[in-house]
């Protein structure tokens, strides 16, 4: 999982002085692929229809509605149903978007600054400093992913805070190899050299040449990390690691309505299936990026 | 007849006659044995089968499988199966409100006037799974593993799970080969009971094997002298155990019996739907009704169940009686438990455990007012409500649906304005913050508790059980209460302790309002329609020898 996206590591000379022919051409690889579009656009919609929670929610996510709980799907009022509360489902589906999206969201991008600093440095430097980086890393490694979320969580006390500190903890490893790679990768090229040769500095060098060609293998591992973090988050909620109730999030909402899975199907399947749709579409827009920034599909 | 006998005999009887028209027959007829032959034609299709493997999908992990060194209602019922003590509960029935005490390794036992000892006629003919022969001197072994601090096999995590009932054991002689006598240091009227409760199981275990075992290793190879033997167990997946051929009473019907752990009650009921496992405990309220059409058996019973609410008497807000009398107006438990539990409980208002000789159904101290509670807060100067922190866990042995249910007080009290933030643990983090207790800031710790005795308002409410000496998780102190905790463990007359220990329920009701009852679970067992015989009474957990399974 780590590294399939990680091992193709293009590389780009650096024309500053190009940047803003560099982002058309970017946009207009990227445009043309569909899928990358359709995953855009389903993002800004749940992400802007998450924002917008406080308008266009139709019921408040915490009290329950004046209807039975568990009503199906076209009740009037209640366009989704109600869940085994008697809470309306698309309204917490809205605000839940909020938790679940930066649950997605911020601990991958959290991971990513760490990763781009560590990755960077080991990549760069070598010799010892990559040994006692990497090394330590490799301890991570040992412990799957979800699980050692929970031993975090576990030490320093549930929460949504926690839980997101958490998986960006567990993030750092994989998204650092990431970036060494990379790292390692542009570093022996003739242009890093030839800069090296006119006397750059170390800072200029990383900042300027060895950053922007690093960032685009990041940028699309990053993305495809998201959808599996909403999962991941989704996991320690159930557990009661994550968002407290009653706070609505897609996970807790696919976990509370397990419960009623007989008799009111859609209380579990609709944010289910919002989840896989959310995952999805990071991922296409991953899968856009990495066409995007790469230099052979841009001619 | 002795109660030993009615026991036996009502074993015998198949259980598709209903133990009251067996005993309404019984009486009827000019002797019992008359009864016993009116067996009716519905009843004789269904003798009990011999053989086959009866699987409980368990709702969570059993502890360690050494009864006087673990507790909970989920171990017991694996260690109920393979162990016996002195004294037992009577679960043949489910139409009683409390299960008999009923003599088991004893076959009499007399208590001396003055409460200070306890002489017992034991079984002759019992042997231990391990061939051992049962007698006064086997169970003087157990009772001193337990308390005796100074005997060579004297295991301390026994001494602190079975401190309720050795506490005030002085000693333990065996008089003859067959007669075992206990001497106590005060009376305590409630000793009987509180040998037959999970938490810390008196059960009389084989010397042979703890000499060979030593205390710690005996969990893993448990003998005992039950009508089922260990077979084996790996933790976190199942349990297994067979049928013990020299059993004294009657053999069990099922050669084997595995408990399998399903922890999610979604999983557990797909595992019963799939014929995975036989029964299953506490299945989601809302599946019950399906279940029942699908014709799975759904069996109910009045068990000593209470969920609730230890609130923190330390904490700035909840010092303040008028805000925890506000808290008892303001959820509407009826309609919990119409609708969110599907009538799987019934609204709890006092802190007696049902099956108890001081429950009374139709005592209800408040109801749900939510105006009047609106109106105490604003007495107590916080009428625009406040904040405040309560803690459940996410699963656990006898918390139903503790998550779902949390959320529905959450929002009853939000409306007159407690606004509770809800923190849950996993349950065995959970069970660690228990011997914490609760911090200022925390409102109130989330428990479902209860024992067939009413001992068990001692455990939970005396000043002297707080942390870490006990589990009175809220702090709750109150030197009237203590007092008449101490009459009520003195009295030996069991209808005037029933009354005491109920003016102690009004006092912790009514004057200080430091516990908030929610529900009592009817602890539904699902079976599927192959199962037959099992009964569910009203205990926390039930005899696993009697049922039997059809091909």
């Amino acid at each position: 999982m780590a590294t399939t996206t990680a091992l193709v590591v293009k590389t780009v000379a650096p024309r500053p002085r190009r940047v803003p022919r560099a982002l058309g051409q970017f946009a207009r690889v990227f445009f043309r692929d569909r899928q990358a579009v359709v995953g855009l656009v389903i993002i800004a919609i749940t992400g802007g229809a998450a924002l917008a929670a406080p308008l266009i929610s139709p019921w408040d996510p915490l009290t329950s509605a004046a209807v039975e709980r568990l009503s199906p799907i076209g009740t009037p009022g209640h366009l989704l149903g109600t869940d085994e509360q008697g809470r309306d489902i698309l309204s917490r589906l809205i605000w839940g978007g909020r938790a679940s999206l930066l649950a997605g969201i911020l601990p991958t991008v959290a991971a990513g600054v760490v990763a781009l600093f560590l990755g960077l440095l080991a990549g760069y430097l070598g010799g010892a400093t990559d040994h006692v980086i990497m090394r330590a890393l490799d301890v991570f490694f040992a412990f799957p992913l979800v699980l050692l979320a929970i031993a975090i969580v576990g030490v320093i006390g549930p929460g949504m805070n926690n839980q997101m500190f958490a998986l960006a903890v567990v993030l750092v490893p994989y998204s650092t190899r990431v970036v060494r790679t990379a790292t390692l990768s542009v570093k022996p090229l003739e242009f890093v050299e030839a800069a090296r040769a006119l006397g750059a500095s170390r800072g200029r060098l990383i900042g300027r040449h060895l950053l922007p060609n690093v960032l685009p293998p990041l940028l699309v591992y990053t993305s495809t990390l998201v959808g599996m973090m909403i999962v991941a988050s989704a996991g320690l909620s159930f557990l009661g690691l994550g968002v407290q109730p009653p706070t609505p999030d897609w996970g807790v909402m696919v976990g509370n309505g397990r419960l009623v899975l007989y008799r009111a199907a859609h209380v579990a399947t609709i944010p289910g299936i919002v989840i896989v749709v959310a995952a999805l579409a990071f991922n296409f827009v991953g899968d856009g990026l990495r066409e995007a920034l790469d230099p052979r599909a841009r001619r | 007849m002795d109660a030993e006998k009615i026991n036996l005999m009502l074993r015998m009887i198949p259980d598709g006659v209903s133990r009251r028209d067996f005993l309404r027959t019984a009486a009827a007829g000019a002797a019992g044995a008359a009864g016993a032959l009116a067996v009716p034609k519905r009843a004789r299709a269904q003798t009990p089968k011999k053989g086959g493997t009866l699987v409980y999908g368990m709702e969570g992990p059993s502890d360690i499988l050494d009864p006087q060194a673990t507790g909970c209602w989920l171990t017991y019922r694996v260690t109920f199966q393979m162990f016996e003590g002195l004294l037992a509960e009577d679960l043949t029935r489910a139409d009683v409100a409390i299960p008999r005490v009923i003599p088991k390794l004893a076959e009499s036992y007399t208590t001396a006037k003055d409460g200070l000892s306890r002489t017992f006629k034991l079984r002759r003919g019992v042997k231990f799974h391990d061939g051992t022969p049962f007698n006064a001197q086997a169970a003087v072994f157990s009772w001193e593993r337990m308390f005796r601090k100074d005997a060579p096999h004297f295991y301390p995590r026994a001494n602190s799970y079975t401190s309720y009932v050795v506490e005030y054991i002085t000693g333990a002689e065996a008089v003859d080969e067959y007669t075992l006598k206990l001497t106590f240091s005060k009376p305590y009227a409630e000793w009987e009971r509180m040998t037959l409760q999970s938490w810390g199981e008196p059960m009389m275990i084989s010397p042979t094997q703890v000499k060979k075992t030593g205390n710690e290793k005996f969990a893993d190879a448990p003998v005992g002298t039950g009508p089922f033997k260990f077979v084996e167990n790996v933790p976190g997946d199942r349990i297994v155990l067979e049928r013990f051929k020299d059993y004294w009473g009657t053999a069990a019907n099922v050669d084997k019996l595995v408990f399998r752990r399903l922890d999610d009650p979604a999983a557990r009921v797909a595992a019963l739907r799939t014929g995975e496992v036989d029964f299953i405990l506490a299945p989601p309220p809302d599946e019950v009704e399906a279940l029942k059409k699908e014709k799975f058996q759904v069996l109910q019973s009045n068990a000593p169940h209470i969920w609730y609410w230890h609130v923190n008497m330390k904490d700035e807000r909840f010092k303040d009686v008028r805000i925890r009398k506000a808290l008892q107006m303001s959820v509407d438990k009826d309609k919990m438990c119409k609708e969110l539990l599907q009538g799987t409980a019934r609204p709890a208002w006092s802190m007696i455990s049902p099956a108890t000789a001081a429950y009374d159904p139709k005592y209800k101290p408040y109801s749900y007012d939510p105006e009047k509670a609106k109106a105490l807060l604003k007495e107590a100067g916080v009428g625009s409500g406040f904040e405040t922190t309560f803690w459940t866990s996410t699963s656990g042995s006898g918390q139903m649906i503790p998550v779902a249910m949390a959320e529905w007080i959450q929002r009853d009290l939000t409306k007159v304005g407690i606004r509770v933030k809800l923190e849950t643990f996993d349950w065995i983090t959970y069970l660690s913050k228990m011997f914490q207790g609760l911090r200022p800031g925390h409102g109130a710790y989330q428990l479902s508790w209860g024992m067939t005795s009413n001992f068990w308002i001692d455990i939970v409410a005396r000043s002297t059980r707080q942390p870490d000496k006990g589990v009175n998780v809220g702090w709750y102190a109150n030197p009237k209460v203590d007092g008449l905790l101490d009459t009520a463990r003195a009295e030996l007359d069991e209808k005037k302790r029933a009354a005491v220990y109920k003016q102690i329920d009004r006092i912790i009701m009514e004057e200080d309002a430091s516990f908030f009852p929610i529900c009592n679970d009817l602890n539904l067992v699902v079976l599927s329609p192959k199962v037959k015989g099992f009964v569910n009474p009203p205990e926390e957990w039930f005899q696993l020898w009697t049922p039997w399974v059809e091909a």
